[in-house]
């Protein structure tokens, strides 16, 4: 393989690289994401959980820790007071280390391997964690609620995780809410 | 102040009475029914105003902007009476809107049909915005057509429903109004009241028939009052003359002298006056004869009062009838003396009337009383006579003529004597 050719791919892998993280995590959404995630333990039966701080657990892999990062500036920006006198902790954790996600009231997931989701989310609903995830395909995974990116943005919630984990939501959620059906095939 | 037949007070009663109610009820029940309407218009936005609040502050507060515009545009296609959905957010910059009627919001902010409500955070109680929403009011617009519709009719069905009342009283009262008109032209004297007895047994009825036995009862008692005014009437009459009769010999006895029947002092007195006034405007002479017989308390005394009547009588017949004008008058002025007034007659005159009467005394022989013979009895005369001027007094010619008999007494009595002028 010649340098030149070498060098091209390395460019193309770069820039491909570069794009995927670009078009993977939609800033928009993740703006979303960060005025739900603190109020969604309000609406939920978490919100009993509380003492005085709210507490938020952020898993990802290394590689979207910039963004993870992005995302808790964007937390910080829309509750820099916390919401209702509760001040919001946030635990940023990798995949690997489950146990610093265990005392939290919700769970972020960001993208990573089937293998890495699917432990999380037994380990979290084992501790009746509330489990957010960017890709709502994760729903199919068991991940309480996602997105639903159509021709709206509304919350997208899958009922049937909330009986694995005995968490309860507030109607008034559900209203504003799509649905997630399973698909069976 | 209009005089109105009862009738027509009475029509006038019942209609302003039966429109008073009618719109009274009308009035009431409109207002109910408008506010019931408006309440229950309220009541409605208001639930659709609070259902939608939560879903909005849910989406505002989570940023869900498509979904929130979605969810408003399902609302106002759901609520098709919608006109109106205005979104502002905290700082009243208008985040959404839906006025496809180009409703002017300043217009109807004061309207039932406009509702608003702060969007309210219910985790943080923030203040997210505010929603207002207009509604359509035809639906009311139709109500208020259909009620004026239905008052229309009631005041239609209720005019025709008074229009047969008035009509019904005016039936009613036709016999009264007969019965009126008659009696009060009814004259018991022309005996002008037409109307028979009546058929009808109500009120109406009772009084027309006693009105007619009445007016029969009337008709019989004038008449009985007119013969009775008859004769009343004659029997006025009749005491009238009777009275007037008694008054002429009143006023005789007044002026006669009982005994003599010539005129007594007292009409002498005004006689004088009268003919005295008369002489002085046509300028005519009057003439007084006194004269008293002779010796006259000697006939008293030799053959009683009785005797002395009857000489004072003969002589009082024989004088009288010795004056042949009308116009001579002659009076008893005391016991046995006599006045005569002779008008438009100078003293030659009076001298021979005087004459003429002592000769029809002095031919008397004699006079009776009870079949006793008295003697014949003389005569004295005083004579005066004047053309009466402005302040002369008829007492100064009777004080001359009494002057005159006084001389003819003292100079031997029998005889006439003439007063010298004064």
């Amino acid at each position: 393989m010649s340098f030149c050719t070498r060098l091209f791919l390395t460019a193309t892998l770069l820039f491909s690289t570069s794009f995927v993280h670009a078009s993977l995590y939609d800033d928009d959404v993740l703006d979303i994401f960060s005025k739900i995630l603190p109020r969604i333990i309000l609406m939920s039966s978490q919100k009993s959980k509380i003492q005085d701080d709210i507490h938020v657990c952020i898993l990802h892999d290394d590689v979207d820790s910039d963004v993870v990062l992005r995302f808790i500036d964007k937390i910080d920006n829309n509750y820099p007071q916390g919401i209702k006198n509760h001040p919001i902790d946030i635990v940023n954790s990798d995949y690997t280390d489950l146990n610093l996600c265990q005392d939290t009231q919700l769970t972020f997931l960001f993208n990573s391997s089937a293998e890495n989701i699917d432990k999380s989310i037994v380990f979290l609903n084992e501790h009746s964690i509330l489990t957010l995830a960017y890709d709502q395909k994760l729903l199919r995974n068991g991940v309480n609620v996602s997105l639903f990116l159509g021709r709206k943005v509304v919350p997208y919630i899958n009922m049937k995780s909330f009986e694995n984990n005995g968490i309860r939501l507030d109607n008034i959620l559900l209203r504003v809410s799509k649905i997630y059906v399973e698909d069976v095939h | 102040m209009f005089k109105l037949s009862i009738e027509l007070k009475m029509v006038i009663g019942v209609v302003i009475f039966t429109f008073f109610i009618v719109g009274i009820e009308r009035y009431q029940l409109s207002k109910s029914m408008m506010t019931q309407f408006i309440e229950s218009k309220k009541a409605k936005n208001r639930l659709l105003i609070d259902t939608i609040t939560p879903i909005i502050s849910l989406n505002l507060s989570l940023g869900l902007k498509e979904a929130n515009h979605e969810y408003l545009n399902q609302i106002a296609k759901q609520n098709s009476d919608l006109s109106l959905i205005h979104l502002l957010n905290s700082n009243q910059k208008l985040i959404y809107a839906y006025n496809p009627l180009k409703i002017d919001l300043k217009f109807e902010e004061n309207s039932f049909t406009f509702i608003q409500k702060d969007i309210i955070d219910t985790i943080t109680n923030e203040t997210l915005g505010t929603i207002s929403l207009n509604f359509l009011d035809d639906d009311y617009q139709s109500m208020i057509n259909k009620n004026r519709a239905l008052t229309l009719q009631i005041f239609v069905i209720t005019l025709f429903l008074l229009s047969i009342f008035v009509l019904l009283i005016k039936r009613e009262f036709r016999d009264l109004k007969k019965l009126s008109n008659n009696v009060t032209i009814y004259d018991p004297k022309k005996n002008n009241f037409t109307l028979e007895r009546s058929e009808r047994v109500d009120e109406v009825g009772i009084i027309h028939n006693a009105i007619i036995s009445m007016v029969s009862r009337i008709h019989s008692h004038a008449e009985l009052l007119d013969d009775l005014n008859q004769s009343l009437e004659e029997k006025v009459q009749e005491r009238t003359k009777e009275l007037e009769n008694a008054n002429i010999k009143l006023e005789l006895l007044s002026s006669i002298d009982q005994l003599t029947q010539l005129s007594n002092r007292r009409h002498f007195q005004k006689y004088i006056e009268e003919r005295w006034e008369l002489a002085k405007r046509k300028n005519v002479e009057i003439a007084i004869i006194m004269t008293d017989i002779d010796h006259f308390k000697q006939i008293n005394d030799t053959y009683g009062h009785v005797a002395g009547d009857i000489v004072l009588k003969e002589i009082a017949k024989t004088m009288k009838n010795t004056l042949k004008r009308t116009t001579d008058f002659i009076a008893r002025y005391g016991g046995e003396e006599f006045i005569i007034v002779l008008y438009d007659t100078d003293m030659n005159q009076a001298h021979e009337t005087s004459l003429s009467i002592q000769k029809a005394i002095n031919s008397i022989k004699n006079f009776e009383s009870d079949g006793t013979l008295i003697r014949p009895v003389t005569m004295s005369f005083g004579i005066s006579s004047s053309f009466p001027h402005q302040n002369e007094k008829y007492e100064n010619l009777i004080k001359e003529a009494d002057a005159a008999l006084y001389q003819a007494k003292e100079q031997g009595r029998d005889r006439i004597i003439v007063a010298k002028a004064a």
